[in-house]
């Protein structure tokens, strides 16, 4: 498999987050429910990142 | 020709995601977004981490070289898990959206291209990484 996936992945992300941030300051027409979901999928997905990183040792640095 | 080939790739989803985006509600976009966000840390993440674990398995690299991958990959997870944060912040309706998030994406972008020995195009804005199998 191909890390280009990356590069796919995050530039896509860049344009799909400005469209995003501009429409969200201007409806806010998610409910409650709709928020609450969203905002759990992105909590798991920040943990999984963050139990992804490498260990390190007293010092900051990976073991 | 395989570099052109992922470019216009890329180019083409661009373009393509961005008409069918504007297109959209509100509840799809986000799911979009979130998905997105998503991709990133269960696939793209992973495999670069993959990645770099291979090379020190497979004792390619070794010392600060696999040192400072590992120290650049956690870099890049801080820096992503900041834009996650921000961008539930704004579904939550506490944040406003950052300006410069585009400009923070392509930091993480250059700091996983860093940690696993790629290159980056910021005028092109295009990463080229390398592969994950083959070469040992």
């Amino acid at each position: 498999m191909d890390l280009a996936t990356i590069n796919i992945a995050i530039n896509s992300l860049i344009v799909l987050t400005q469209v995003l941030s501009t429409t969200v300051q201007n409806s806010g027409k998610l409910t409650d429910e709709e928020k609450k979901i969203f905002l759990a999928r992105l909590d798991v997905a920040r943990k999984a990142l963050q139990d992804s990183k490498f260990p390190v040792d007293e010092t900051g640095e990976p073991i | 020709m395989k570099r052109k080939f992922v470019l216009g790739l890329t180019l083409v989803f661009m373009l393509t995601s961005c008409a069918w985006f504007q297109s959209q509600t509100i509840q799809t976009r986000t799911e979009t977004m979130v998905v997105s966000f998503e991709t990133i840390a269960f696939v793209a993440f992973p495999m670069a981490k993959a990645f770099i674990v291979e090379k020190g398995d497979n004792g390619q690299w070794t010392g600060d070289k696999l040192r400072n991958a590992k120290k650049t990959y956690n870099l890049a997870v801080d820096k992503f898990s900041l834009i996650i944060d921000a961008s539930s912040g704004v579904i939550a309706g506490t944040a406003s959206p950052l300006t410069n998030l585009p400009a923070i994406l392509i930091e993480v972008s250059k700091l996983l291209a860093d940690a696993t020995g790629g290159t980056v195009d910021t005028k092109a804005r295009t990463l080229t990484l390398p592969k994950t199998g083959g070469a040992k």
